[in-house]
């Protein structure tokens, strides 16, 4: 096991030098954790509001009916529930601002961010079913309770490493889900029935969602108009780019074209099947799109040139 | 960055286990927990196979004018935390229904106390997509509720 460990953390390199190693690389790091804690104060302004896919604060004060607590908020039973809705926004607006002031002097403050937004998650988890959209950013609140002490002689590629690991959970988690998804297909192959590669896959994915939201999406009526081969090429194509996800967490010179691409395909997604995964997509778009390993520079046109250099030199 | 010697620190052990840990919470509803995930853990299986036909159960309330409205499908007026709330139980009295063949309904529930006119249990089945395009399923009163 320790082995594998150290095989994991000694791979990740670009030009011949460990990524953990750059100081431009922590500089950008510690400016995409600061963009972080301001998303996460971001997603507290908009749990205040009523313009978002967020439940809104006095939908859930009216709903104490309906409270199916999650093993994180079964303790809001034993308080009045407005009082216990009232203290979780609360707490959650007062964590989120610590966070952005205070996220890089203090494991504790860390700690409470993420012990804020994780409340904030259970709660509007506790109606019937859990909420997806925040997952990620809820982990990635977890994992930055792990972020060095300043002290420390390994502070940057500790920072570094913390980065890392959280990229690696992003596109490990993409990964199984395409295995998952080709389980799926090859199951609904055997049996004979509708499946990733029928004409109207997508049009029932996206059907079914729309029957439980009561929403349309914008492509749905094409998907249903103009059944063809395209329909399943657009499906599987996204069951790729799951798929090969993880293969893109050492190719670090790739991390930010390959963010783009994950970008475009949650667009996709939410144009036709529907699933509105935006907060996922700030976390792809802070430590994928804009990762801070690779090049010194943001320019994914140059990305491309370095790549194909690569490969003619190869 | 001074040559530092960064292998084996207790941040990198920290956060390999967290990784390790990511993954066994993430994993272990599906095949040990009976499906319920643990947030902020999420099943990967999510729209890993196409849907088929449907075969759902709905509440059909007819009021005093004889205006019918399903309490579910195509009722604009819940709010989300409403159908999240509505689908989940009427998932559950599907699952009931599907074992036992029998339901008995509490007009005094929580899924009921608000409804006034008649209401009765409904299996509803149908293709999504037809059900989408052009509106059309099938319906079998399973009992009148109240």
């Amino acid at each position: 096991m320790r082995k594998i460990f150290n095989l994991f953390w000694s791979k990740p390199s670009y030009g011949n030098q460990s990524i953990f190693d750059t100081n431009h690389s922590f500089e950008k790091g510690y400016f995409l954790i600061s963009l972080f804690y301001f998303f996460v104060l971001y997603l507290c302004f908009q749990s205040f509001t009523f313009n978002s896919q967020l439940p809104s604060w006095s939908e859930i004060i009216n709903s104490q009916a309906y409270f199916m607590p999650q093993w994180g908020s079964g303790w809001l039973t034993i308080l009045e529930w407005p009082s216990a809705v009232r203290f979780v926004y609360i707490f959650f607006l007062i964590t989120a601002l610590l966070g952005v002031v205070f996220w890089s002097r203090s494991r504790i403050i860390r700690a409470l961010v993420a012990l804020g937004l994780f409340q904030y998650l259970s709660l509007i988890s506790s109606f019937g079913y859990a909420d997806h959209f925040l997952t990620m950013m809820s982990f990635a609140a977890i994992m930055f309770v792990l972020l060095p002490n300043k002290k420390t002689k390994t502070y940057k590629p500790d920072f570094l490493k913390v980065i890392f690991g959280l990229q690696a959970i992003i596109l490990t988690t993409y990964s199984i889900s395409g295995i998952y998804k080709m389980i799926g297909l090859a199951k609904q192959l055997k049996r004979g029935v509708s499946s990733a590669l029928s004409s109207n896959g997508m049009t029932l994915h996206s059907s079914k969602t729309s029957y439980f939201s009561g929403n349309e999406y914008f492509l749905q009526n094409y998907l249903i108009d103009y059944p063809g081969y395209w329909i399943p090429t657009l499906q599987v194509g996204g069951i790729f780019i799951e798929l090969l996800s993880i293969f893109f967490l050492f190719k670090i010179g790739l991390h930010r074209i390959w963010g783009l691409i994950l970008i475009i395909f949650h667009l996709a997604i939410a144009m036709s099947v529907g699933p509105d995964f935006s907060f996922h997509t700030l976390m792809i778009a802070l430590f994928i799109l804009f990762s801070p390993f690779g090049s010194d520079r943001y320019d994914l046109m140059n990305d491309v040139k370095l790549l194909t250099k690569k490969k003619a030199s190869n | 960055m001074d040559g530092l010697n960064y292998s084996g620190t207790k941040v990198q052990f920290a956060v390999s286990m967290m990784i390790v840990l990511y993954f066994v919470l993430a994993f272990y509803p599906k095949y040990f927990g009976g499906g319920q995930e643990i947030i902020p853990f999420s099943l990967y299986n999510l729209y890993s196979m196409v849907p088929g036909d449907y075969n759902k159960m709905d509440l059909l309330v007819k009021d005093d004018c004889g205006v019918e409205k399903y309490l579910f499908y195509k009722n604009k007026d819940l709010n989300s935390i409403e159908r999240k709330y509505y689908l989940r139980k009427l998932n559950d009295i599907r699952n009931i229904y599907n074992s036992r063949k029998h339901i008995d309904l509490d007009v005094d529930s929580e899924i009921l106390r608000d409804i006034e006119g008649e209401v009765y249990l409904v299996k509803m089945t149908g293709d999504y997509i037809k059900t989408l395009d052009e509106g059309t399923f099938d319906t079998e009163i399973i009992t009148r509720i109240k």
